[in-house]
């Protein structure tokens, strides 16, 4: 399902591509943006959807950030960014933003720099999307989170899509915030062996 | 593994997942800054695996049309229909920064210009309105004093006609007083003493000096009633022969009462020589028509007899 969804998309671009993209978005090419929604659109619907779940307000938030891309496209560092990077935190943190405002959330939580995030060394040359296109590794990611135990993927997943800070998490749970760190940790650093593991092979 | 470390890759975990409060996040964020080797590479780690989170996702397509909307909104609005300002503007080519620059400085200059013109008008005009409510007010004052001094005037005139008329009686007085004194100046000088006659004016008396040598008689009355405008007061000689006329010896018209009065008898009256002056034997005052009588014709009211 996974892979099919995603031949489906139009042709993948490299990364050195998708930065010429970007200069070009900065520079107001609106064929460009086109471009890369193209590109993105999928991804971004459906890591919306999955947060928000709602496909209207869904819509509406694909609309929004595209648009932000769209505004915001020359803060993005074209020579090192990581475009993958960028997005998907724009587009996370977008969606997280309308949920705890729909939750009436008042606790000040951590928001994810698209910058930091996007500037940050891929050390395998290629980012997670183009390896995903690669066809041998795109159903191995979610079988690395499959491997992991369920009560670390649970807090993993409450995390990054439900936009939980952690202590929400444990009173969502009803754990020690103690635990719910712990958990956290090491359920990101066995996805992160899994996943190491079997790109390397 | 330290504690350090420990709570470094907790923070580190829930950082790359956003699941951090703010503080925390601050708190990661300066623990990065002095981080060594290996925890920046496990950052660097963490951070990748989180990138692969949304490939977990079930992938969606997104409806066609919100791309359409997406890319309608990056399109130039189309340019409303231009109002007369806006035609005005475009062709005097205000759209322009430079000619805008210049008109706007040329409007500046003609509003600063008119604004000092108006001002100046403006503040003599200000003056002007101050000086004529100065003027005004001392108008008022000087209205205001005026009139007192009218009415000051007024009353000094009233006071002036008063002193006049009292300055008048006293002169007349005076002159009367003098005439008393001429009269009475000399060795042939005669008192006649006259008295009042009947009920009505048994109050009323007066005296006749009479200088024989100088030949002036003055007579004064006193408390006789006053009479009305169409008679008069008769003074008469009346002789010692009964086959002889009362002579008149003068009409005086106006006597006030309980005031004295003088009159000075013309000399034409006063008989000249001592035989004539023997012929008469009283002097008798009557209340005559208005100029009098020939012959008296009311009854005396006051009379006196002549001793000489």
């Amino acid at each position: 399902m996974l892979l099919s969804v995603l031949r489906a998309m139009v042709r993948r671009l490299s990364q050195e591509e998708e930065r010429d993209l970007m200069v070009r978005v900065a520079h107001k090419d609106s064929d460009a943006l086109a471009d890369l929604y193209d590109q993105y659109s999928t991804l971004v619907f459906s890591l919306v959807m999955r947060i928000i779940k709602e496909p209207s307000e869904a819509e509406d938030l694909l609309q929004e950030i595209f648009l932000q891309v769209w505004e915001k496209a020359s803060t993005f560092d074209s020579r090192k960014g990581n475009l993958y990077a960028w997005i998907v935190t724009l587009a996370r943190n977008r969606t997280i933003d309308r949920i705890r405002r729909n939750r009436g959330a008042r606790t000040r939580q951590q928001k994810l720099s698209e910058e930091r995030m996007a500037t940050l060394p891929n050390t395998s040359g290629e980012t997670p999307l183009e390896a995903v296109v690669g066809f041998e590794r795109a159903q191995l990611v979610r079988d690395a989170l499959e491997q992991i135990p369920e009560e670390q993927r649970e807090v993993l997943l409450l995390a990054y899509f439900s936009g939980f800070s952690q202590s929400e998490i444990a009173t969502h749970l009803t754990l020690p915030l103690g635990t719910v760190k712990t958990r956290t940790r090491q359920g990101m650093i066995k996805l992160q062996t899994i996943l190491r593991k079997q790109m390397a092979s | 593994m330290s504690i350090q470390q420990e709570t470094f890759e907790e923070l580190c975990a829930g950082y790359v997942l956003g699941a951090l409060s703010t503080e925390e996040a601050l708190e990661f964020e300066r623990s990065l800054l002095t981080a060594d080797e290996p925890s920046l590479l496990f950052y660097v780690e963490m951070v990748q695996t989180s990138f692969h989170l949304p490939l977990v996702v079930d992938f969606v397509e997104p409806p066609p049309h919100v791309k359409m909307k997406i890319l309608q909104a990056l399109l130039p609005e189309p340019e409303p229909e231009l109002s007369f300002w806006q035609k005005c503007v475009q062709a005097l080519r205000l759209d322009r920064p430079a000619m805008a620059w210049m008109v706007a400085c040329l409007f500046l200059i003609g509003t600063v210009g008119l604004s000092l013109f108006t001002g100046s008008n403006l503040a003599k005009l200000e003056h002007t309105n101050n000086r004529i409510e100065l003027l005004s007010e001392r108008f008022q004052q000087q209205k205001s004093t005026v009139s007192t001094l009218q009415k000051k005037n007024t009353q000094l005139q009233t006071k002036l006609t008063s002193v006049q008329r009292e300055l008048k009686q006293h002169r007349l007085q005076i002159a009367q007083q003098k005439e008393v004194i001429s009269v009475l100046h000399g060795r042939y000088v005669r008192m006649i003493t006259m008295s009042g006659l009947g009920r009505r004016y048994r109050k009323g008396y007066g005296k006749i000096v009479w200088n024989i040598r100088k030949r002036r008689a003055l007579l004064q009355l006193a408390n006789l009633p006053t009479v009305s405008q169409k008679r008069d007061y008769q003074l008469w000689l009346i002789p010692k022969s009964r086959r002889k006329r009362p002579v008149s010896a003068g009409v005086f018209s106006t006597l006030k009462a309980d005031k004295a009065y003088f009159y000075n008898i013309p000399k034409k009256f006063i008989p000249r020589s001592r035989r004539n002056r023997k012929r008469y034997k009283l002097f008798a005052i009557t209340i005559e028509k208005k100029g009098g009588s020939k012959r008296p014709t009311m009854k005396p009211i006051l009379a006196g007899r002549i001793r000489l």
